[in-house]
């Protein structure tokens, strides 16, 4: 028998079997339940039979959310009963991979079933067709070692807290440092920049100092700063951002802080601004003036004039 | 030194030099016809670094003999000339950029002489003050107990008045040039650090004490010496340390046979850190305060770097205060704040060198 479209009972779906869903998030959608309760089903969902049962394939949300509104009835395709296991997930992997191509996290965890009957170079030569995108066997073997790390790892991809480039360096961190870095994770939100900037920063200082993950997470103001109730996990991540750059850099940071305290107190107004070399490295400093008039340029160049007079004027320089 | 693996390319081997290098290593070479078949074998190995280390490749240099030091536009250079004879090093520094530089490392044993002496001819004609070194890809001492190049340079350059060769090393390898008549023309010279620098960093080199002895083996014979503190790292105590080695320094060497001492702070291309990290573990030595310089290399924070140079300065002075000092790359508000003059973009260094060469080496000083 080929695949069909028929229509089961939702007490038959086995919702626990959840071996072709490469997502553990199982949070039901209330916008789904909404559209499904007021327009319907928006596509039949995938099952295979099993022994008077079925498992999913496909349409995972849609399914819970059905059930949730209480619905009895649904249509679903139905699989060949004669499909292998093997096929039936490499069914489940394309049905998922179109018209987009699984993010990340849940590709990690395809190709972590299909390998269990296809190697690395069969998915890459077919990965175009399975996938909805071109993956080379480094790389398909890359996330094979990934789907073999921390569970933690998977997880905070799935939940954007982290990108694979984040998960990558993570997972090359030595165990315990590893998995402070996932536990700092779980508490903050940043761009993907601003992950490496913190994860690189959190493992340097740890490397430096000869301090394990755990002394640094237990550092006052980033423990504090992660325990904070009233702040956001964004700017949880900023402020610990700014405090391991402090740490990671403290005579560039103390020296940039003095500096630009410094200038603050020369009061320039908003139309002068003063800016040092990129981290003091270079000799030239640039001097930017707005002017609306001559009359303007002439004012700020005699404010500029008195500034340069100023015995503490010279101290921005560092000479 | 321990090589596992010799190469050679064909056509080869009848070389008087390359002979030489043979029965010394008492190793039978492979035959290749294209240098592709010894990278290849390396890069096809688990660590090509480790690899290149052991594996030595002799072959006709295919690029320039001699050529000017790279520097860059934006630090002050101090117009050095490189000879080449080889490539990488059996010794595995952490921060040495050889290991980014090429791709993948391989020891090249550049054969036969006369190459070398036709372009050291055109150099020794050219009635020009000229400083050149083998050390800049690599040591130059690392195969002198098997190799006639050092003694065949130090033999050349003993024939004339207008340039200087300066051996840079981090061995002891220097026996066989003891007894030649090298007229002051060859300047050893030895890159000193730290013992814990050199314990943690620089490993299979020579102790700080074994390299300042041999130093004081080269000036009982006659050798000016030079000696550079290249790269400086900052780490706690550092600064007591460097103390140290110039109080060793100046117990085993008489500061007026020294030509220059340079001094350059640890800098890296970004290349390199994922490097030290995967083959130095342990190393922390890419974890100061580095930002990127202006020839996007990563350096010390400036206010650091002025802060160990100036101290380093004032205990090599206290010692000798007439050696000349000079910085590797640094810019015009390292050389003020550090020794209160800056020779300018246009050579100025350059010269400074030359008339220090000329003083020690017993050069032509009407070419100055």
């Amino acid at each position: 028998m080929s695949d069909c479209i028929q229509k089961i009972r939702v007490s038959d779906i086995d919702f626990s079997d959840t071996r072709y869903c490469f997502t553990p998030e199982t949070d039901l959608k209330k916008n789904l339940a909404l559209s499904i309760a007021a327009f319907g089903l928006p596509s039949p969902v995938w099952v295979r039979p099993d022994n008077g049962k079925f498992i999913l394939l496909s349409g995972f949300a849609q399914a819970k959310a059905f059930s949730e509104n209480k619905g009895e009835i649904i249509e679903a395709h139905l699989t060949d009963p004669a499909l292998s296991d093997a096929d039936c997930l490499l069914k489940a992997v394309i049905l998922q991979s179109f018209p987009e191509p699984l993010p990340h996290a849940m590709l990690i965890s395809a190709i972590s079933g299909l390998s269990q009957f296809f190697d690395a170079g069969y998915l890459s030569e077919h990965s175009a067709a399975i996938f909805n995108t071109v993956l080379s066997r480094p790389f398909i073997e890359e996330l094979l070692s990934i789907s073999k790390g921390p569970e933690q790892g998977l997880l905070l991809l799935l939940q954007n807290r982290i990108t694979l480039k984040t998960l990558r360096y993570l997972y090359k961190c030595p165990d315990e440092k590893g998995r402070a870095l996932f536990k700092l994770f779980s508490g903050i939100t940043a761009s993907a920049s601003k992950q490496m900037e913190i994860a690189v920063r959190f493992a340097e200082i740890c490397a430096r100092d000869r301090i394990s993950g755990s002394e640094l997470l237990r550092q006052e103001k980033i423990r504090k700063t992660l325990d904070d109730a009233d702040i956001s996990s964004a700017q949880k991540a900023e402020v610990i951002r700014h405090e391991l750059f402090v740490m990671r850099y403290p005579e560039l940071s103390r020296t940039k802080q003095e500096v630009n305290r410094m200038i603050q107190s020369f009061k320039t107004g908003s139309r002068i601004k003063i800016d040092p070399s990129k981290d003091f490295e270079g000799t030239d400093y640039t001097i930017t003036i707005k002017v609306k008039s001559a009359q303007d340029l002439k004012e700020s160049v005699e404010r500029l004039q008195n500034l340069s007079e100023q015995p503490d004027f010279n101290r921005i320089f560092l000479s | 030194m321990k090589i596992k693996k010799l190469f050679i390319d064909k056509g080869l081997l009848n070389l008087e030099d390359v002979q030489y290098l043979i029965a010394r290593l008492k190793m039978d070479p492979e035959q290749v016809t294209s240098s592709r078949e010894v990278f290849d074998y390396v890069s096809s190995t688990p660590d090509p670094v480790i690899c290149g280390k052991e594996t030595l490749y002799i072959t006709k240099n295919h690029g320039a003999v001699l050529k000017d030091c790279p520097g860059t536009s934006v630090y002050t250079c101090c117009d050095y000339r490189i000879l080449h004879t080889g490539t990488f090093c059996t010794m595995d520094c952490s921060y040495c950029i050889l290991q980014a530089y090429f791709h993948p490392p391989v020891l090249q044993y550049f054969a036969g002489l006369d190459p070398i002496q036709d372009e050291l001819e055109k150099a020794f004609q050219q009635k020009k003050i000229s400083r050149i070194g083998t050390g800049e890809f690599t040591d130059s001492l690392i195969w002198e107990p098997v190799s006639m190049v050092p003694q065949f340079l130090v033999n050349s350059f003993s024939r004339q008045d207008s340039c200087v060769l300066e051996l840079k090393t981090k061995t002891v390898n220097i026996q066989s040039l003891l007894d030649i008549d090298h007229q002051h023309k060859t300047i050893l010279s030895w890159s000193l650090n730290t013992p814990s620098v050199i314990a943690t960093e620089e490993r299979k080199t020579t102790p700080l004490s074994g390299r300042l002895a041999a130093a004081k083996k080269a000036q009982e014979n006659g050798f000016p010496v030079s000696f550079h503190f290249d790269p400086l790292v900052i780490y706690p105590g550092c600064k007591e340390e460097y103390e140290k080695v110039i109080e060793q320094l100046f117990t085993a060497v008489d500061p007026d046979n020294i030509v220059w001492i340079s001094l350059g702070s640890f800098r890296f291309m970004p290349a390199l850190k994922p490097i030290v990290e995967k083959r130095f573990s342990d190393s922390v030595i890419c974890y100061g305060e580095f930002i990127t310089g202006l020839d996007n290399k990563m350096r010390y924070f400036k206010p650091l770097r002025i802060d160990l140079y100036q101290h380093i300065i004032s205990c090599i002075r206290s010692h000798a205060p007439d050696v000349l000092l000079y910085f590797c790359m640094e810019d015009e508000q390292i050389w003020n704040a550090c020794l209160n003059y800056y020779p300018g973009d246009d050579g100025q260094l350059g010269h400074l060198l030359d008339r220090s060469a000329a003083k020690h080496c017993f050069l032509d000083q009407s070419l100055l």
